[in-house]
């Protein structure tokens, strides 16, 4: 029988010459170094306490042992499962080189947290899964942490990691769909879920539903309360997304449903539900009423096609009966819809991208887009020095012309094919997007900021 | 042809409609007060290609020529097992050891317009040091993007480049207005913002051109 003591003890040693190699990497930002330093100390105190046990249990392969010695080794197993953890973590930092990371969305959501009150660490995750995740991995972390050893220095509880397929990694455009995970983070931070609790109206209302559709085809209370533990998992998730999709808008108007549209248009399931998400047309339809509500009509509508498409797939009914929590949930979740506007349009007050930001901007962006210009700063009549445009402009700026075509752009790049002027509009969008965070700093600088 | 003088640029690059034909883009554009000389000054981007060791015996655009319609030649694979892309943050800095190669580009984004032609050179101070920075010093009207600069190290000694160094500078100058779209087509790098790798194996066709003529003239052989 092998040592389990020996094994667990090399494997932490594996696991931390993984992350002292990882170490000599160029991280994209220190979020990427706060999570590495967190797990090099999770491992090295895994490694303290592999090495506290081998001194109590002694000799070889005894498996089972009894007393103390067999707690003991107990323990060492869970430790070589917390070993496994980090070296899972690790993976995050497989894909992090600076040019696979679109850091100039990374530098986009750190802003979006400054700017509503909540900035919390996060870092972006290139996968080869193609979706875009996340991942609230600091409560479990510390917890982790928490059950190796008292003594370690835990990470902010709402360290968050969010994946976005790796061949998506220059893609700023799609990209923004990575604003939806941001707004997760800002929902959890923020505890936006337990505001909806609140409201006791709704509360009442939404209680009443569950428990009549748990009731169906049981008798037992405690049938019933396993279905409405059920029913209220589903529709927190969804809630949750709901809340993001909302988060997104607010924070980023078209561009954001631009992306949500682009992303969904190839899939085939609309009407379907799952155990996270609501379905597609449901999301978009909540998605087009902040649209309207936000005053962005007007934008949609220079882009007919994805304003046809998020019009019509919003239409579609869901589909019913394929599994109870989501019909209970589906019912449930017209109810909230008030709530949840509020809830989010109040969260996000102060950082509410807005149609009159973007129309003051709106025609030299495309001006410049259409001569292969980043779309980054403008001249005031007579004025001596150039205006900087923001982040959410550019990018929706970036949308519109991939959406209507490229305008202008037939004479000047004839020769390149539609996905090349793609890239190139990308390019243009992420130097605009370079150069306003930079031209930001300097200002900054120069004031004393 | 005439060089633009600092009272030319600053109407040339203060111009309010993006869409003015005379409009000469330079993003971020240079302060108002800044622009004092018939030149500007051109910044160290952040993005760079540094050069490995070569696994091949030499670049042949040539060699490629039978491989055209092959999306990947050997010639791009040749470049891309020896250059590597790097990103150094603006804080840090790279070394160019002597007698090495590496490819920087501009931090500005330059768009010139139809009537304007661009030269950019070295600026002294880094010259003197050893560095060379820019070999394509030619800029075709109509060009747009972050311009590709070559450097190498001359002298003895390592440099230490730091993005946002200002290394080179670039000097415009009038000539006849030519049609846009042939200027930019002229240009395989148009519209860049980081170093490209070479596009060698374009020139494969023309290579094989001069081959077959060769051939021709002295009788020989098809090898």
């Amino acid at each position: 029988m092998p040592d389990l003591i020996k094994i667990v003890r090399e494997q932490a040693a594996s696991t931390e010459q993984l992350l002292q190699q990882i170490k000599l990497r160029q991280s994209p930002s220190g979020y990427y170094d706060e999570l590495l330093s967190f797990l090099l100390s999770l491992c090295k105190h895994v490694n303290d306490e592999v090495e506290k046990v081998s001194t109590i249990v002694q000799g070889g392969p005894r498996l089972p042992v009894e007393g103390e010695a067999a707690a003991k080794e107990l323990k060492v197993v869970f430790y070589s499962h917390v070993l496994g953890e980090i070296h899972s973590h690790c993976e995050s930092f497989d894909h992090a080189e600076q040019l696979t990371i679109p850091i100039p969305m990374m530098q986009f959501l750190n802003r979006l947290g400054k700017d509503i009150g909540y900035q919390k660490p996060f870092i972006l995750r290139g996968m080869l899964l193609f979706n875009y995740m996340y991942h609230p991995i600091g409560r479990y972390l510390n917890a982790l942490a928490a059950s190796v050893s008292s003594t370690i220095e835990l990470i902010d509880p709402h360290f968050a990691t969010f994946s976005f397929p790796l061949a998506n990694s220059q893609d700023l455009l799609v990209n923004c769909a990575l604003v939806h995970e941001f707004g997760h983070l800002a929902v959890d931070t923020a505890g936006l879920i337990n505001v909806i609790n609140q409201n006791p109206q709704v509360v009442t209302k939404v209680t009443k539903i569950v428990r009549e559709h748990a009731s169906k085809k049981v008798s037992t209370e405690l049938e019933i309360m396993t279905k409405i533990n059920k029913i209220n998992d589903v529709l927190i998730s969804w809630t949750h997304e709901v809340l993001a999709d909302l988060v997104g808008i607010e924070l980023l108007g078209p561009a954001h449903l631009f992306s949500f549209i682009y992303l969904i248009t190839p899939s085939g399931s609309h009407q379907r539900d799952d155990p996270e998400h609501p379905c597609d047309s449901y999301r978009l339809k909540l998605m087009i009423n902040a649209i309207g509500k936000f005053g962005w009509e007007e934008t949609m509508k220079e882009a007919p096609a994805a304003w046809e498409i998020a019009q019509s797939l919003s239409q579609l009914e869901r589909e019913r009966d394929l599994d109870f929590r989501f019909d209970a949930a589906a019912e449930c979740l017209p109810i909230l819809e008030p709530t949840l506007f509020e809830i989010a349009s109040t969260f996000c007050s102060d950082a509410i991208y807005s149609p009159s930001t973007f129309e003051l901007y709106k025609r030299q962006m495309f001006a410049l887009l259409a001569r292969g210009i980043p779309p980054s700063e403008m001249l005031d009549a007579g004025a001596k020095e150039f205006r900087q445009f923001d982040a959410a402009s550019i990018l929706n700026a970036g949308w519109l012309c991939y959406e209507k075509g490229f305008p202008g752009w037939d004479e000047q790049f004839s020769s390149l094919t539609a996905v090349e002027r793609k890239q190139l509009l990308n390019r243009l969008l992420t130097k605009a997007i370079e150069l306003s965070f930079v031209k930001e700093a300097e200002s900054a600088i120069a004031t004393g900021g | 042809m005439s060089v633009l003088s600092p009272k030319e640029l600053r109407a040339r690059i203060y111009l309010e409609d993006p869409q003015d034909s005379k409009r000469i883009f330079i993003v971020p554009a240079p302060s108002f007060v800044d622009i004092k000389n018939d030149s500007i000054d051109l910044f160290l981007g952040n993005h760079f290609i540094v050069t490995k060791s070569a696994r091949f015996s030499a670049l042949e655009a040539r060699s490629d020529y039978a491989k055209k319609d092959v999306e990947t030649t050997g010639v791009e694979k040749n470049v891309a097992s020896y250059q590597e892309k790097v990103l150094v943050p603006f804080e840090g800095q790279l070394v160019i050891h002597p007698g090495s190669l590496i490819l920087g580009v501009t931090w500005q984004y330059i768009g010139l317009p139809k009537d304007i032609h661009a030269q950019v050179v070295a600026r002294s101070t880094w010259g003197r040091a050893g560095l060379t920075v820019a070999t394509a010093v030619v800029v075709h009207p109509g060009f747009v993007g972050c311009l590709t600069l070559e450097l190498v190290n001359n002298g003895n000694a390592p440099i230490t480049l730091y993005p946002g160094a200002r290394v080179a500078q670039i000097v415009f100058m009038t000539v006849e207005p030519t049609d846009t779209s042939d200027t930019v087509s002229v240009s395989k790098y148009c519209g860049m913002t980081e170093p490209a790798f070479t596009k060698l194996h374009e020139e494969a066709a023309e290579l094989e051109r001069w081959k077959k003529i060769g051939e021709s003239v002295s009788f020989k052989k098809k090898g």
